[in-house]
């Protein structure tokens, strides 16, 4: 009897977090994905616009409705159907698909296969008409070429065309944060590409096809991501990987899609591994590159001579401080000395009397914003701040991080891959337009803006494909992106052997605005001129 | 000369962190034979509570966090009437504290107010006020020392309340032999819920004492537990005196490495295992078999 207990006990403790966990953003965002879809399954007037998913200003489709669940407690895809509409739906509203089973914590939250509709053909067709004319901004020049002996082709054309493409769905995997030390701001990463995806489905998706967004949870651990990332691999069955905005995953996940010829695009780009992978395709900058161009701008701005490095212990931070350090060298500067925190660290003072005691002028950081924030706190409770105050990697740059760090954290400088948030460009309306819709709390700091660049090159590399869906065409494709402008800064090329697109750097920093902290833009785009050739 | 004296005064206050979490654990498991996982869950709720009356409506700080401990208290003595007092067995109840953990974490997420960022500043009263320490080019902020007064505090009490109180007597009686204090008059029904009410508010005062330092989030302010659960094992789960030992021995080895061998990354964060690994082989080369059976020496 009292194991029964013990395990009802059990059962709720593991259950609740997983069914209500999440955010108000993301509940917002989820039960919009479901008023979309079930806007869908009820034929609720999802035209898809001729231009397709590119055109997001244009997306009549899938006005939200109030019409219930429906669509979201549809299980499984129609592969018969013609031009179904499976969707980025919420796996946390009772889903029955093997997907959300097998989900844990807050990863349950993912996503579900819905309903084919009368909707989905009509979109179906019109994407169909659409597919051939290739018209989408960015697009690959020669993309449409299909490849001779591309694998999966038995079925028609437009059918089952590889593994995870059926006539009505394209099965895409994404692993996201949403759990682990750095969860709690780690899913808005997540959020971005899946909005963007999400809007894709909204708009009729690709080519007839919707897509099937799986989604799981790795905490920021790579163990958990590979187990993820196998599970969907040969359990699910996708056709590919999009958008993966976690380093520690995107990193050993590389060289095991080299192995089973399955294409990422849209990798964060953080970790150095994912740029000797064939089927891998960051659109993100290299902590490296930020290391290189914080050294040289502070050596040349600040005359940064004395720097310590303040980093979390990982293969991409131990990078970081060795480029940082091989740059600040050419300017006569020197890392004095680095350590590593952990986040069960009860705190960094060790770090900061260190520098205190060795007369650094600049602290430089590979962190999250958590551990940052700690630092900068713990350094005002110390009444110091070195000449050159803090600067760090783009896991600083986050909206909320200034308020957090307060008055200290004054002239922090972050470095980012895109253009800075304070801008004002179309590329950027259009961005938070897309994000927002979807997720009007996002927080938007440099792996949201990476998340949606990834998705739409994603989407504008399948849609080039036509109807002939396939692993090696789409890698083909991706390798002939030619100079593929999103609007948020630097341009992308990938080429075979050559996928560090984006090489450049914004930097903004930390400065007062009236009571208030913020982060304003200093400089870029800087070209990281020390950067592999890869 | 000024390095260790600031590795003196780092230890001492980590070791504080780590001594306050893992005295809460202590009293748990010698009281009742359960480790309390949950301890750092219930911590994040009673945290949030406070801040959330204290900065987003504007309560006084102190009515704020009285709050914040007493909904950790109501929280220990509903656990302890739905859970603990039928599921007779420590070990399952152990696992039922890891499910809470989960639970309570979770939990914060759902209050949308709460969870849509991903860490927030909970200011006490005394921020900004800090005391330099001589010699050590070094300073420690007040939250710090009531911190540490807190430590010293907690220390003093739960050992005389557990030694010479009627209180405390039947605390253990209850732990030691559960027919045998019923057969003496002592009231399981009654002791229980004190000891599950002072333990989950102790993890509440832990989580108020060190969010002004830290930043109040679901995660960090958890993640010590794992380090206290090392120093608990020192201690071998029931003795306050080697439990407070133990966290500072922890901390200040994990300082000293930091402030004297910064190129050997990684051992600062191997130093409560090879803690774990030395205490568990002296305490079986001793001939000791499992620590329960230690639990009935005196504090």
């Amino acid at each position: 009897m009292a194991s029964r207990r013990l395990f009802v006990v059990l059962t709720a403790g593991l259950m609740i977090p997983a069914a209500c966990g999440g955010s108000a953003a993301q509940r917002a965002a989820l039960k919009a994905q479901s008023q979309n879809v079930s806007a869908q399954g009820g034929g609720g007037g999802a035209a898809a616009p001729s231009g397709g998913y590119s055109s997001g200003d244009s997306g009549s489709a899938a006005a939200p409705s109030d019409s219930g669940s429906a669509g979201v407690s549809a299980a499984t895809p129609a592969a018969g159907s013609s031009g179904g509409s499976a969707g980025v739906s919420s796996g946390g509203s009772g889903s029955a698909s093997p997907a959300a089973a097998s989900a844990s914590g807050s990863a349950g939250r993912s996503n579900t296969p819905s309903a084919a509709s009368a909707a989905g053909t009509a979109s179906g067709s019109a994407g169909r008409t659409a597919s051939g004319s290739g018209s989408a901004p960015g697009s690959p020049s020669a993309a449409a070429a299909p490849t001779p002996g591309a694998p999966g082709g038995g079925n028609a054309v437009g059918g089952a065309t590889d593994v995870g493409v059926t006539a009505s769905s394209i099965k895409v995997g994404h692993i996201g944060i949403y759990s682990g030390p750095v969860g709690s701001f780690g899913a808005n990463l997540s959020y971005a590409g899946r909005a963007t995806l999400q809007e894709i489905n909204d708009n009729g998706g690709i080519n007839g096809r919707k897509l099937d967004v799986l989604v799981r949870d790795d905490a920021w651990d790579g163990t958990k991501g590979m187990n993820a990332a196998r599970d969907l691999v040969e359990r699910e069955k996708i056709f590919a990987f999009c958008c993966i905005m976690s380093v520690n995953t995107s990193d050993p996940l590389t060289p095991y899609l080299d192995d089973k010829k399955i294409p990422h695009i849209g990798a964060d780009g953080w970790g150095e591994p994912q740029y000797k992978g064939a089927w891998t395709f960051p659109v993100s900058a290299s902590a490296v590159t930020e290391a290189h161009m914080l050294a040289k701008w502070q050596a040349q701005n600040q005359a940064a001579k004395r720097v310590a490095i303040l980093y979390i212990n990982n293969p991409t931070g131990r990078a970081y401080v060795k480029a940082y350090d091989e740059v600040i060298k050419k300017f006569g500067g020197e890392v004095v000395f680095s350590q590593p925190a952990t986040f069960d660290d009860p705190g960094t003072t060790t770090f900061i009397a260190q520098a205190r005691t060795q007369n650094i002028d600049t602290i430089s950081t590979y962190l999250d914003p958590g551990i940052f924030t700690r630092m900068v706190r713990e350094a005002a409770a110390q009444n110091y701040k070195p000449k050159n105050a803090f600067s760090g990697a783009a896991g600083l740059y986050f909206e909320v991080t200034p308020n957090f760090t307060g008055p200290n954290g004054e002239g922090t400088i972050a470095a980012t891959h895109w253009e800075t948030n304070d801008q004002d460009t179309p590329g950027l309306r259009k961005y938070k337009a897309t994000v927002e819709k979807y997720y009007p709390k996002m927080d938007h700091s440099t792996w949201t803006k990476a998340g949606y660049v990834g998705a739409t090159i994603f989407g504008n590399l399948v849609k080039s494909l036509g109807l002939e869906v396939t692993r090696q065409r789409l890698k083909d494709a991706a390798d002939r992106l030619n100079d593929f402008d999103s609007g948020l800064g630097p341009h992308l090329t990938w080429s075979p052997g050559h996928h560090r697109a984006n090489k450049t750097i914004y930097l903004a920093q930390i400065q007062r605005s009236g009571d208030k902290f913020e982060y304003k833009k200093i400089a870029g785009p800087l070209v990281d001129e020390y950067a592999e050739s890869n | 000369m000024t390095k260790l004296i600031q590795t003196l005064v780092i230890g001492l206050e980590y070791g504080c962190v780590y001594a306050l979490i893992a005295m809460g654990m202590v009293l748990v498991y010698r009281t009742t034979g359960v480790l309390n996982i949950a301890h750092g869950g219930v911590g994040v709720l009673a945290g949030f509570v406070a801040w959330d009356l204290n900065t987003l409506r504007g309560w006084p700080y102190f009515p704020a966090i009285a709050v914040g401990i007493g909904v950790a208290i109501s929280s220990g003595l509903l656990f302890e009437r739905f859970v603990a007092r039928k599921v007779p067995n420590p070990f399952l109840v152990t696992v039922a504290t890891l499910a809470l953990f989960l639970l309570l974490q979770g939990l914060v997420f759902v209050i949308p107010w709460w969870g849509n960022t991903w860490g927030q500043v909970f200011n006490s009263p005394f921020a900004n006020r800090r005391v330099a320490i001589p010699g050590a080019d070094y300073a420690v902020s007040w939250d710090q020392l009531i911190l540490f007064g807190n430590v010293l505090l907690f220390f003093g009490g739960l050992y005389f309340v557990l030694r010479r109180t009627r209180v405390g007597l039947a605390m253990r009686a209850v732990s030691d032999d559960p027919t045998a204090a019923r057969l003496m008059g002592i009231r399981q029904k009654v002791v229980a819920p004190v000891v599950w009410g002072l333990a989950f508010g102790l993890s509440g005062l832990t989580t108020m004492l060190l969010a002004p330092i830290l930043l109040l989030d679901n995660t960090s302010l958890t993640a010590f537990t794992l380090k206290a659960l090392t120093v608990t094992f020192v201690g071998g789960l029931i003795s306050l005196p080697l439990t407070v030992a133990g966290a500072m021995t922890l901390s200040l080895l994990e300082v000293s490495t930091q402030l004297y061998l910064p190129n050997a990354r990684g051992l600062s964060d191997a130093w409560p295992f090879i803690i774990l690994i030395v205490v568990l082989v002296a305490r079986f080369t001793r001939g000791t078999k499992a620590l329960e059976d230690t639990a009935v020496a005196p504090a």
